[in-house]
């Protein structure tokens, strides 16, 4: 029955991606320049079709799986923006340097992204603590258009670190100030096979403060970081590929 | 006047390490009394009031976990070191399958106890939402040390820590 079940799954991931229709899409960069300092390249993979992701790389403007995904999900009519914010900051890259991103910036790019697509739904995306500088780029634009800050259809952090400081065993996590007050959608998709899954009913319940709508999911056989880890799994490997196509699937739950 | 002996040997032992080089941070969360009733690899139940009397070192740790990995040489140290000493460490894994596990444990060789947390109840009761996760309960079943990341557990620091609640038990013991 198992043998079976699994024979049936396999046969419809391959009729799905078969029958999925692939869409033209171009890949440009262009320059943003938030102020008189600060000039952000964005890489833009655009198609036609009613989504747009904004994604913020977990440690850099873009990385190998991200780049990958981003031209898998244009392919299937979700256009992607993958701004390189610490090129544009001259940080390193890395974890903390993403941390250090003003939300102002983000929001910014929220804005022109906008501009430029308002017949798309917009979907923001982030990967560890990226979600820091995401998050609070959401709410310094939902601040800014709060009448009308439901232009945002959601945002989908993977596995993110929004732990104000590192964990004390016996305790529950402190989480960054803007936890609890954006107010758009969230999808958290947590690692599996990380201990921060146990905290993602904690962590929802504190989104729940301020979010309208927030839901879990977890990642398959996979730790976090696991498309940027140099010690991927087999499973970790085979889930990267998987990537944009996990991320189609789960995005509808914001819809 | 008269000196203690245990009083002695605090004075020497604190004079020997400042506090700053002790990487267990005192626990003052509000868990009190923790509990667990979990399996080891054989199938028998071990409840921490079984450990009653003895200072225990739980850690929350998982096999994919690699500074969990790491440290746990130290850790089978750690207990050949403090053998002779009412000690005990108990290492919970973070709900993976008994086959993950074993498979772990035959490459890895730890020399303690290692329990079965499968449906992850107990590491949500204590609070656990990082690994390796360490906690020292002192001899009347109290958290009274926590530590979060990988270490190495036989450093002069850590062994001192805990013959230092030992001795500073038995002093009270005596008085």
């Amino acid at each position: 029955m198992h043998i079976k079940h699994t024979i049936i799954a396999i046969f419809s991931l391959i009729l799905i991606n078969t029958l999925s229709v692939s869409q033209a899409f171009e890949i440009s960069t262009e320059t943003l320049s938030l102020n008189e300092d600060i000039d952000v390249d964005i890489n833009i993979y655009s198609t036609e079709g009613d989504k747009a992701f904004l994604w913020m790389a977990c440690n850099q403007g873009s990385e190998g799986a991200e780049t990958y995904s981003a031209a898998i999900l244009a392919e299937h009519g979700i256009e992607v923006w993958l701004p390189d914010m610490l090129s544009a900051h001259f940080l390193p890259p890395g974890p903390s340097s993403i941390y250090q991103i003003p939300g102002e910036q983000v929001a910014d790019i929220i804005d022109k992204l906008h501009s430029q697509l308002s017949d798309k739904k917009i979907y923001l995306v982030s990967g560890g603590r990226a979600a820091a500088p995401l998050l609070r780029g959401a709410h310094v634009w939902e601040k800014r258009h709060a009448k009308d800050n439901k232009k945002l259809a959601g945002a989908i952090l993977l596995y993110p670190r929004v732990t104000l400081k590192k964990p004390e065993p016996g305790k529950e996590p402190v989480y960054i100030e803007v936890v609890g007050k954006v107010k758009l959608p969230i999808l958290i998709l947590e690692g599996e096979r990380t201990p921060n899954r146990w905290g993602l009913p904690h962590l929802k319940q504190q989104f729940q403060k301020g979010s309208r709508f927030v839901e879990s999911d977890l990642i398959p056989k996979s730790r976090g970081y696991f498309y940027v880890r140099k010690d991927q799994t087999e499973a970790e490997q085979s889930m990267t590929r998987q990537l944009p196509f996990f991320l189609m699937s789960h995005v509808e739950k914001l819809n | 006047m008269k000196l203690h002996l245990s009083s002695v040997l605090v004075a020497l032992i604190l004079f020997a390490n400042p506090v700053h080089a002790n990487p267990l941070k005192s626990y003052n969360g509000d868990i009190k009394q923790p509990q667990f009733s979990l399996k080891d690899l054989s199938g028998k139940i071990h409840r921490l009031s079984d450990y009653k009397n003895q200072i225990v070192l739980v850690q929350f740790w998982a096999t994919y976990c690699t500074p969990c990995r790491i440290e746990m040489p130290s850790m089978n140290r750690l207990q050949k070191k403090l053998a002779d000493k009412p000690f005990k460490i108990l290492a919970i894994d973070m709900a993976e399958s008994v086959d993950e596990v074993k498979a772990f444990v035959e490459q890895v060789k730890p020399e303690f106890t290692i329990l079965m947390d499968e449906d992850g109840e107990a590491l949500q009761q204590w609070k656990v939402f990082a690994a390796p996760a360490s906690f020292i309960i002192d001899l009347d079943g109290e958290i009274k040390y926590t530590l979060y990341g990988g270490v190495e557990w036989d450093s002069k620091e850590i062994v001192d820590t805990i013959n230092l609640m030992l001795i500073n038990t038995q002093k009270g013991t005596q008085e």
